[in-house]
């Protein structure tokens, strides 16, 4: 029997708020879509935006970049410095012409299991409607 | 003008106040000025100054500055014929504390748009509003009026220009709006022309790296053969590294040799600065670049639940 299409969705989740947060999700059992793959990076100020282009450029239907609330780094100013890089990312991604529905970004903190577990259900919504990244071709 | 350029130039020379001056001459073929770099009063003659004076002298105050530091007098000041995109240039390495003020000695030349070589303006040069540098010692006006700066901060015509660039809208024909995901055949289209020569990257400006990050091995970006991907990648990647810091001289656009449109990028990118963090890259020498700050109230415009859209 043939599986249906289910996309791939690459998550790059910062070490103290947000992957912390899905570690709790976890162990309370919450159930949430199983098409992300988690990268913990130490915080989302650290994430380059090429390794965000990389990922859509190599095939990955969705991306998802999730750090600490502005104001609750760990490192203090490291979101609020990822935040103006990765608004400006978006608007040229979507000038390019990739939709944005495929590239997300949230601030999730360690102690909110149930909200993760509710984002990851938007994204895999969204980029499932958007169906496979046709760009793969390139490659 | 020309010639009150060249008696300017003739005056540094003999104080002794510049030990090298970067400027214009003409070739054999009409319509072309290539960048000349005078150590020598009697090479002061050469120089030429038209609507063909097109190249941005900028980038070369960085190679420049190490050979002369290397001399055996120590530092020595650098003369520079700017036009307001080339000022806007030495702002920016001001801002990004490339350079110091002290080493340059900026000779500013009032600008109308310069010209390609076959007559017709240098892209960039129809919608530009900035005519008169924002930053100089001496400035020589279209009209041959010559003004000393003297240390005031902004007056007369600086004073206009810099305010009609902040409030600066483009024609609502050219970019498209954010929503729209309307403009992949666009990108694919232009795409497709471009060779990866790189002559965008050596011409512009603000792309001094030493090693650019498509040529870094660790990490490797591009790992296969030159094609459509690791054409994207390096026209993004290079949109978002020079996102707020253009200074929309146009130069990537003329030096290309397949006449591939880029600009309409890295200029979504610079809108996007100017109208919601009030940022205009290369016009104050005091700020900061505009990714190395943040408000805590900055707009999450395209976030998951954000606030402050």
């Amino acid at each position: 029997m043939e599986k249906e299409w289910e996309p791939k969705i690459i998550a790059f989740l910062c070490n103290w708020c947000s992957y912390a947060g899905a570690d709790l999700a976890g162990t309370g059992r919450l159930q949430y879509p199983p098409n992300i793959r988690i990268i913990r990076v130490p915080c989302s100020g650290r994430l380059n935006p090429l390794y965000i282009i990389k990922a859509i450029l190599d095939g990955a239907d969705g991306v998802l970049v999730s750090g600490c609330h502005p104001g609750d780094c760990h490192y203090l100013s490291g979101n609020m410095y990822a935040r103006r890089r990765f608004t400006l990312l978006k608007r040229i991604i979507v000038t390019a012409g990739i939709n944005p529905d495929r590239v997300h970004f949230t601030w999730v903190s360690a102690s909110e299991g149930g909200r993760f577990a509710e984002v990851i259900e938007e994204v895999t919504s969204k980029v499932k409607k958007l169906g496979p990244n046709g760009l793969m071709g390139v490659k | 003008m020309g010639d009150k350029l060249i008696s300017i130039c003739k005056n540094l020379l003999e104080e002794n106040r510049v030990s090298l001056i970067l400027a214009f001459t003409g070739r054999e073929l009409d319509n072309q000025a290539v960048p000349y770099f005078i150590r020598d009063l009697k090479e002061v003659v050469n120089i030429k100054w038209d609507e063909y004076c097109t190249p941005n002298l900028a980038k070369y105050l960085l190679e420049k500055q190490i050979e002369l530091k290397t001399q055996e007098q120590g530092k020595d000041k650098i003369g520079i014929v700017a036009k307001p995109c080339d000022a806007r240039a030495i702002v920016m390495y001001l801002v990004e504390k490339q350079i110091h003020r002290d080493d340059v000695y900026i000779i500013g030349m009032e600008c109308n748009g310069m010209k390609v070589q076959d007559g017709s303006l240098s892209p960039g040069c129809h919608e530009c509003s900035v005519r008169v540098p924002p930053i100089y010692d001496v400035l020589i006006k279209s009209s041959g009026e010559i003004i000393y700066f003297d240390g005031k901060e902004l007056e007369g015509d600086r004073k206009s220009t810099v305010a009609k660039v902040k409030t600066f809208e483009y024609p609502k024909t050219s970019p498209p709006p954010i929503n729209k995901e309307n403009d992949l055949e666009r990108f694919r289209n232009e795409i497709e022309k471009c060779i990866l020569c790189f002559s965008c990257r050596q011409a512009c400006y603000g792309c001094y790296c030493p090693t650019c990050f498509i040529d870094r091995s660790m990490p490797d970006w591009h790992t296969d053969d030159l094609n459509e991907g690791t054409k994207m990648l390096f026209h993004l990647g290079r949109a978002m590294h020079l996102a707020g810091r253009c200074i929309e001289c146009g130069a990537c656009e003329r030096v290309c040799p397949s006449g591939v449109k880029i600009r309409y990028l890295i200029r979504e990118a610079n809108d996007f600065c100017k109208k919601v963090y009030g940022y205009t890259a290369g016009l104050d020498p005091t700020q900061k670049p505009v990714l190395a700050q943040f408000n805590k109230d900055d707009k999450e415009i395209g976030f998951l639940g954000g606030v402050n859209e």
